[in-house]
């Protein structure tokens, strides 16, 4: 029986009323380093049972951000998620990567946000985190325990994919993770990887498990595009979807691309587990 | 079908591929009307739990999108009017929205379009998903769509109001909902208004009557990132699929505000959707 509802059950945190906008963080002037954390949100105001994350950055310089939500008090945060990937190709288009996780958030959390990016300059980058009340009718799994896998925070870049040079074939398994936790649900994150003039290209991608030579396919036929107007990958996130990964598995990805350009044919992922 | 390696896993498969990268094309009718339905598959592989429905590659022109399931010529539909507003870029551009919405194995999958130009092509994919989790309390067995407006493809225009970053108007998805509803899924779109300013847009979605309305949602972001793409983003991820139980015979409404004044920038299209 449905419950007659009296109370928000969605709310983006720190929310601006005056300026209709929400947080930001901002990185260092040290590339590929993480900058201090910004508030989202003081005092959660429920037991949230998921949260939401739209990142965008509206600056036209090329760049890629690797974002953390963290928790805690001021000078305690403990991160949430790691390395939320962001990539912006300078067009200025204050893109939306929306982010979302099942993960338990107590009431009265603090919430907050740190990112790194690819230059020597720093930039904002806009979150906005919202909750979902606890008690819905989104299923828990497992333990909300969110794993990064993928990311490389020293170069501020995701994993290279390359699909090979024969257009229309797939190419060949690229590793992303050695070993993963248990992943019950997974989002995957794309990205154009710093190629600021592509081509109208497709893809479809693979995700598989298992030793080199003998990866078994987890998700097949992930459709992406790039248009050469914009030079982003579209989708920029898949998922979260729910799978079965056992702990310990190698995680790997391969791709085929309607075009062979050695650059273009390229692509940036980075997967999030949730265990 | 890809079988997944644990016996655990859910099952998975895509429907209306037709080459390595390209979708069904769908066909919209005249102006407005209809087209005729498109098969994606013959028969489902297995009992789905939700579908996650990739559309894209169309002109920049409104369009409502309907899945349905049955024999040729008997089709009924499972999910109607389907918000697609591809911007500027939409030539490749490809939107998706996930529907936990339960199908029985066997089933025959298809799809029809309108759009507001007429005979206008797109094409669609639709991922078929099994949830071993979430199959009891996730998934519903009917969809009904709030705000579709059929006469221009579009859906229900939202007005902030003139007042810049200040909240406007309740605007009325639907009178009355139709049945006791577990989550509802909310589309926003363009409104045939392409060649737009950034903008962003702080909404709230509320049940109850005119003057009296309850927040289901608060402060929700939406943005249109300019002429660039001239598109209302998010599209309709999981993450627009909100949770929130809404009993039958409700009126359910949106409000926002917005960082532009511009009579024709501030405005924004969507179309609700309430699953059992």
């Amino acid at each position: 029986m449905l419950r007659t509802v009296s109370c928000v059950g969605v709310q983006a945190q720190g929310f601006d009323a005056a300026t209709t906008q929400w947080p930001t963080a901002a990185s260092g002037v040290v590339a590929h380093t993480k900058g201090v954390w910004a508030e989202v949100v003081a005092s959660t105001p429920w037991d949230a049972c998921a949260v939401e994350m739209q990142i965008g950055d509206s600056d036209a310089t090329n760049k890629i951000h690797l974002l953390d939500l963290g928790i805690g008090p001021p000078g305690d945060e403990h991160v949430l998620v790691t390395d939320l990937m962001l990539q912006l190709p300078g067009s200025g288009d204050d893109s939306n990567y929306p982010y979302f996780f099942v993960i338990p958030i107590p009431k009265g959390s603090r919430l907050a946000i740190r990112t790194q990016t690819s230059t020597t300059t720093s930039h904002d980058v806009r979150a906005v985190v919202t909750l979902y009340r606890a008690g819905r009718t989104f299923p828990q799994l497992g333990t909300g325990r969110i794993s990064t896998y993928g990311a490389s925070p020293s170069t501020t870049r995701g994993t290279s994919i390359d699909p090979g040079a024969s257009a229309n074939t797939k190419g060949g398994w690229v590793q992303v993770a050695a070993s993963v936790d248990l992943i019950r649900a997974i989002q995957l994150a794309f990205g154009p990887a710093g190629n600021v003039a592509r081509q109208t290209y497709s893809w479809t991608v693979d995700l598989g498990i298992g030793p080199s030579g003998d990866e078994q396919i987890v998700l097949a036929d992930i459709p992406l595009a790039s248009n050469s107007g914009q030079d982003e990958i579209v989708t920029s996130l898949y998922g979260p979807c729910e799978v079965f990964i056992p702990s310990g598995s190698r995680l790997a990805m391969r791709a085929a691309c309607s075009g062979a350009d050695a650059s273009d044919r390229l692509f940036d992922t980075i997967a999030y587990g949730i265990g | 079908m890809r079988r997944l390696l644990s016996p655990a896993s859910p099952r998975w498969t895509v429907a209306g591929m037709t080459t390595v990268i390209a979708g069904t094309v769908l066909t919209a009718g005249t102006a407005n009307v209809k087209g005729s339905w498109a098969q994606l598959t013959s028969a489902l592989p297995f009992s789905v739990d939700a579908i996650l429905v990739r559309l894209g590659v169309g002109t920049a022109a409104d369009r409502l999108v309907d899945l349905g399931v049955g024999p040729v010529g008997d089709e009924q539909v499972v999910v109607p009017d389907i918000l697609f507003t591809p911007g500027t870029a939409g030539a490749t551009d490809r939107h998706w929205t996930y529907w936990p919405i339960r199908l029985p194995s066997g089933s025959r999958l298809a799809a029809r379009c309108q759009c507001v130009t007429g005979a206008a092509t797109m094409e669609i994919t639709c991922e078929l998903r099994e949830s071993l989790l979430g199959r009891h309390r996730q998934s519903g067995q009917q969809i009904e769509a709030w705000g579709a407006a059929t006469a221009d493809s579009g859906g229900t225009s939202v007005d902030p109001g003139a007042t810049l970053h200040t909240k406007g108007a309740w605007s009325q998805l639907t009178a009355s909902t139709g049945f006791p509803c577990r989550a509802i899924q909310l589309i926003p779109g363009v409104g045939s208004n392409r060649g737009r300013v950034y903008a962003r847009w702080g909404v709230d979605v509320g049940i109850g009557p005119s003057g009296d309305e309850q927040l289901l949602a608060e402060n929700v972001r939406i943005l249109c990132t300019g002429s660039a793409r001239d598109e209302i983003s998010p599209f309709s991820g999981l993450g627009r699929l909100l949770p929130v139980p809404v009993p039958a015979g409700v009126r359910v409404a949106m409000r926002a505000q917005c960082s532009v004044t511009n009579s024709a920038d501030r405005l924004f299209d969507v179309v609700g959707y309430g699953i059992r």
